[in-house]
C-alpha cells in the first residue's frame, strides 16, 4: 500500500469532521454540559446570565484543582484519596505560618506548598520504595493529615487577614477572581507537560504498562514518586485557593473532596485503569460537576435528592465514555 | 463419510475485516487433525466459532457433529455438545487443588455419578472431596495423565498446568478435542508427554485438532493438516502428502529459501563479561535460581543460551538488565565494571532487551506505534525535556521502515497489530535506544514464519553493526541455526559451552537435562 492510497483509507476510516469531533473525548464531556444547561435555562433563566455562571466558574476552582492534582496520580496509575486532606493540613500551615508565625505572603505559600509536596513524598516513598498499595497507604496517609491539621489549629479557625490576600478573592476582572485564571494557568501547564515533555510521556508509559515502561529504561518509581510529590503540591494549592477564599483556615476545609475529584476525572475522560486522559478533560470534567451541582440547585432539587442526581449522572457519563470508547474500537478494525 | 465433527462454509465477518471466508473443515474419528496458519489467517477464529464463544448467528455456516446439526450459543453449550477445547494460555485456578480444577464446573459429580451407573446429586449444599478425589484419579488414571488430585495448583510446574487443562476438558468426555498452541510454554520433556497423550486419546477414538505454529509438531503428531491463510482454506493434505515445505509453501503463499538464513558477520572484541552471576530466589532462603554463570559475548557475536524451560536463561538475562536483584557476581562491559541497578540503569549502559512476554512486558497497548518506539529514547527527539513532533516522527519513521512494520501508518495503536509486527514494535523501541548489547529472549515466540524471518534478518543486521547479541530460545533449529556459540543452562547453572561445530541437537539436548545432585 503507498502512502497516498493510505493517507486515504485513513481519512475515510475517520469520517468526517463532525465524527471526528463527537469523537474528541473533550466534546463528549461538552455535550452533557450544554444539555444540563439548556433544560436548566428552560426553567430558571437566571442561569444565562454571567453573574450567575462566573459564580459557578470560581467556585469550581477548590474541587477543580483537587481534579488535577488526582488526575496526575490516576494517570500513572494509581489512586490518591489523600487528596482532599494532604490540602487541608497544607491549608491549616499556611494559617499558622500567617497567623501564629507572621510571616508575610511567599513564604506562607512556599510552607503550603512545601508541606503538599511532604506528603505527596510520603506516599510515593511508601508506594514504590515499599511496594504498598496506594489504596491503603493514601487512606492511611489522609487520617494522618487530618490528625495533624486537628492537632496543629486545635480544632479552631485560624484568620489569616494580616496576609492582606482580599485582592486575590475579589471578583476583579470580568467577574472571577484572580484566583480562577491562576487555575486555568496550571491547566493550561499542566497540560503541556502531561502532552509534551519527557516527564508527561514517561508518566504516560507508565501508567498504560508499568512492566513495559521499565523494559524501555523508564525508572518506574522515580516517575512515580515525582508524579507524587507534583500532585502532592497541588493539593496543596487546592487548599490554599480555600484558605485565600475564605481569609481562614481551617482542620474542616476539604473534607470528601479526595472522591469528587475521582468523579471529576471519570466524567473528565481519565482512564481509571492509567495512561489515558487528557488534562483539559478534567476541567471540562470538573465544569459538568459543577454545573450540574448548582442547576439542581436552581432548580430547588432536594439537597438530599441532589447527590443520588449526582451518582446517576456519573454513571451516565461513565457509560457514554464505554459507549465512546466501543465506537472507537470498531472504528479501528474498520 | 463419517466425521465427527465438520465445519460447512464458515463465514464470520468483523467490520471491515472478511476473519473466516468460506473456511470448511472437518474431523475423522480419532484422528488428529493439524490446523495451522500464519498470525491473522483465521485459525483463532474458527476455534472461537466451534467453541461457541461467538455464538450460533453471528456467523454464516454449519456446524455438525455426527452429521447432526448443532447450534452452540457459548462455551459450556459447546462442552456439552461434545466439542473440549484447551485455550492457549495457562488458564488455571493458582489457589485450588486438581481435582477442584477439573470439577470446578460440575462440583457434584454428577457426570461421573452418571456414568458410574448412579444418580445424579443434583444441587446440594455440600460438596464430597473423597468422592471428587477418587473421580480425580479415576479420570486422570484413564487418560496417562501423571498428576496428583490433591496437588496445589500453583505448586505444579506450567507443563503439568497444561496437562491439567487437557484434564479438565476430558472430564466432559469430549468428541472433539481442540488444543490451541498447546506447546507454546512447554519444555521438550513436557511436549513429549503431551504428544503420548494426545497419540493415547487417538487411540481411544476421541478426535484432536491440534493448532500449532511448530512444524516439526504438525509433522511428528498430525494424521492430516489444513492449512489457512487470509481466512480461506489453502489445502487439505493427507498424511502422506505433506512435509515441511509443501506447508510452508502453503502457509505464506511463498517459497521461503531456507527457514533460518544466517548472515556472517565479524566477530569483534568482547563487549559483555559476566562472571560468577548469582540470583537468590526471591522467596525461599538459601535457595538461588541462579547460580554462578560465567560467560562472555563478543561484538557482532550471537551467543545462544540454550537449556529447558525454568533453567533460568530468562533470569540470568532479567538480572543483566537491571529487572532482577543480583546477589553475587561481576559484570564487565568493555573491560569496565558495571553495577546494574535497574532498567534504565541498563539502558545507560547500552543494554537492550526483548522480553519473553510480550504481553506483560512488551507494549503500551494505548498507545499507538510511534510513541511505543520512541519511548526508549526520549532524549533524541526533545528539546530542553520537550518532546517535538517531527523529531518523534521522523525518529518512528525511521524503525518502521528499517523493521518493515506492517501497518497502515506509525499513527496505528499497537493493539490492532498481529504479533509478529508487535513484536517487531518491541524490537524497533529496544534499537531505538541504541544499544550495544541486545538481549533476546523468545524473539519469535508465538508468531508466524514469514514474521520469524524477518526476525531473523533483523538479527543477522544487528549483528552485522557490531551489536553483541545473546538469543534466548525454546526452538532448537531456530537456536542453532542463529548463534554463533552456546551456552547451556540446566537447573541455574552452566551445564556446557558448545562452540558452533560441536553443537548439535543431541550434545546440547544432552547438556540440557544434566542434573547437579549438590545444589544448596
Amino acid at each position: 500500500m503507498n502512502s497516498t492510497q493510505a493517507t486515504s483509507e485513513m481519512k475515510k476510516r475517520n469520517g468526517g469532521l463532525p465524527v471526528r469531533l463527537l469523537m474528541t473525548p473533550e466534546i463528549g464531556i461538552l455535550i452533557p454540559i450544554l444539555i444540563i444547561m439548556a433544560v436548566t435555562a428552560s426553567i430558571n433563566e437566571s442561569l444565562l446570565t454571567w453573574k450567575y455562571f462566573s459564580t459557578i466558574l470560581t467556585g469550581s476552582i477548590f474541587i477543580g484543582m483537587a481534579s488535577l492534582s488526582e488526575s496526575l496520580v490516576i494517570m500513572v496509575g494509581e489512586i490518591d484519596l489523600s487528596v482532599g486532606m494532604s490540602g487541608c493540613l497544607a491549608g491549616v500551615i499556611c494559617g499558622i505560618t500567617a497567623n501564629n508565625l507572621g510571616w508575610p505572603l511567599i513564604p506562607c505559600i512556599i510552607a503550603t506548598l512545601l508541606v503538599g509536596m511532604l506528603v505527596g513524598a510520603l506516599n510515593g516513598f511508601l508506594i514504590t520504595t515499599l511496594g504498598l498499595s496506594s489504596w491503603i497507604t493514601t487512606l492511611a496517609t489522609q487520617f494522618i493529615c487530618q490528625g495533624l491539621a486537628i492537632t496543629f489549629s486545635d480544632g479552631l479557625t485560624i484568620p489569616i487577614e494580616s496576609l492582606g490576600t482580599k485582592v486575590f478573592t475579589r471578583p476583579k476582572p470580568l467577574g472571577l477572581s484572580w484566583l480562577f485564571f491562576v487555575f486555568i494557568a496550571i491547566i493550561v501547564i499542566l497540560d503541556f507537560v502531561v502532552r509534551k515533555t519527557t516527564f508527561g510521556y514517561r508518566l504516560r508509559a507508565v501508567g498504560g504498562n508499568k512492566e513495559a515502561a521499565q523494559m524501555a529504561g523508564i525508572n518506574v518509581n522515580q516517575i512515580k514518586l515525582l508524579v507524587f510529590i507534583l500532585a502532592g503540591a497541588l493539593a496543596a494549592v487546592s487548599g490554599l485557593f480555600d484558605v485565600l477564599t475564605s481569609q481562614s483556615a481551617s482542620s474542616t476545609y476539604g473534607s470528601g473532596r479526595e472522591f469528587r475529584a475521582i468523579i471529576c476525572c471519570a466524567i473528565g475522560g481519565i482512564s481509571m485503569s492509567g495512561g489515558k486522559g487528557s488534562i483539559y478533560g478534567v476541567g471540562l470534567g470538573v465544569l459538568l460537576f459543577h454545573v450540574l451541582w448548582n442547576c439542581l440547585r436552581l432548580l430547588k432539587v432536594d439537597t438530599n435528592l441532589q447527590l443520588v442526581l449526582i451518582g446517576a449522572i456519573l454513571v451516565l457519563a461513565v457509560l457514554m465514555d464505554i459507549q465512546r470508547k466501543r465506537m472507537e474500537a470498531k472504528r479501528i478494525t474498520l | 463419510m463419517d466425521y465427527v465433527l465438520e465445519a460447512i462454509n464458515i463465514t464470520k465477518k468483523f467490520p471491515g475485516v472478511l476473519a473466516n471466508d468460506n473456511v470448511c473443515i472437518n474431523v475423522k474419528h480419532g484422528e488428529v487433525l493439524g490446523l495451522i496458519g500464519e498470525n491473522g489467517a483465521g485459525k483463532s477464529t474458527l476455534l472461537k466459532v466451534l467453541n461457541g464463544i461467538y455464538p450460533h448467528g453471528s456467523y454464516s455456516g454449519v456446524l455438525k457433529i455426527e452429521g447432526d446439526e448443532i447450534k452452540p450459543t457459548n462455551p459450556n453449550d459447546a462442552m456439552r455438545l461434545g466439542i473440549g477445547y484447551v485455550p492457549q494460555e495457562i488458564n488455571v485456578l493458582k489457589f485450588s487443588s486438581v481435582a477442584e480444577n477439573i470439577y470446578m464446573a460440575d462440583l457434584h459429580l454428577n457426570k461421573p455419578r452418571i456414568d458410574a451407573g448412579l444418580k445424579p446429586k443434583g444441587k446440594s449444599l455440600f460438596v464430597n472431596f473423597r468422592e471428587m478425589y477418587q473421580a480425580t484419579t479415576a479420570l486422570l488414571e484413564k487418560n496417562h495423565i501423571d498428576l496428583d488430585p490433591r496437588a496445589d495448583v500453583r505448586k505444579l510446574s506450567i507443563g503439568q498446568q497444561q496437562m491439567l487443562m487437557i484434564a479438565r476438558a476430558l472430564a466432559t468426555d469430549p468428541k472433539v478435542l481442540i488444543l490451541d498452541e498447546p506447546t507454546t510454554s512447554l519444555s521438550d520433556k513436557d511436549v513429549a508427554q503431551l504428544f503420548e497423550v494426545v497419540r493415547m486419546l487417538k487411540c481411544k477414538g476421541t478426535s484432536v485438532i491440534f493448532v500449532t505454529h511448530k512444524l516439526v509438531e504438525i509433522i511428528e503428531l498430525t494424521d492430516r493438516v489444513t492449512i489457512l491463510r487470509d481466512g480461506k482454506n489453502i489445502s487439505t493434505f493427507e498424511r502422506s502428502q505433506y512435509n515441511t515445505s509443501t506447508i510452508i509453501h502453503d502457509m505464506i503463499g511463498r517459497e521461503l529459501k531456507s527457514l533460518y538464513v544466517k548472515e556472517k558477520a565479524d566477530i569483534g572484541n568482547e563487549v559483555l563479561r559476566v562472571e560468577n552471576l548469582t540470583i537468590a530466589h526471591p522467596y525461599i532462603a538459601h535457595k538461588n535460581l541462579v547460580e554462578n554463570i560465567s560467560f562472555c559475548v563478543r561484538a557482532g557475536e550471537v551467543l545462544g543460551m540454550a537449556g529447558l524451560v525454568g533453567a533460568g536463561r530468562s533470569e540470568v538475562c532479567m538480572a543483566l538488565y537491571g529487572m532482577l536483584p543480583v546477589q553475587a557476581g561481576n559484570v564487565y562491559i568493555n573491560g569496565r565494571k558495571v553495577t546494574i541497578r535497574s532498567s534504565s540503569h541498563a539502558v545507560r549502559k547500552g543494554i537492550g532487551m526483548v522480553s519473553e512476554d510480550r504481553k506483560k512486558y512488551g507494549l503500551n497497548f494505548v498507545w499507538d506505534i510511534k510513541d511505543n518506539v520512541t519511548i526508549s529514547n526520549l532524549q533524541d527527539v526533545s528539546i530542553a525535556s520537550v518532546v517535538t513532533n517531527a523529531g518523534l516522527r521522523k525518529r518512528a519513521k525511521v524503525y518502521y521502515d528499517k523493521l518493515h512494520i506492517k501497518a497502515p501508518s506509525i499513527k496505528t495503536m499497537v493493539n490492532t497489530l498481529s504479533g509478529g509486527n508487535q513484536q517487531k514494535v518491541v524490537i524497533a523501541r529496544s534499537l531505538n535506544a541504541e544499544p550495544k548489547i541486545v538481549i533476546l529472549d523468545e524473539p519469535t515466540k508465538g508468531i508466524d514464519v514469514g514474521s520469524k524471518n524477518e526476525i531473523y534478518g533483523h538479527i543477522n543486521e544487528m549483528a552485522k553493526e557490531g551489536k553483541a547479541i545473546i538469543m534466548i530460545s525454546s526452538e532448537l533449529p531456530e537456536l542453532m541455526a542463529m548463534s554463533d556459540r552456546f551456552i547451556v543452562m540446566a537447573e541455574g547453572r552452566i551445564a556446557g559451552e558448545l562452540d558452533k561445530q560441536c553443537a548439535c541437537e543431541t550434545a546440547i539436548m544432552e547438556l540440557a537435562v544434566k542434573t547437579f545432585k549438590t545444589i544448596a
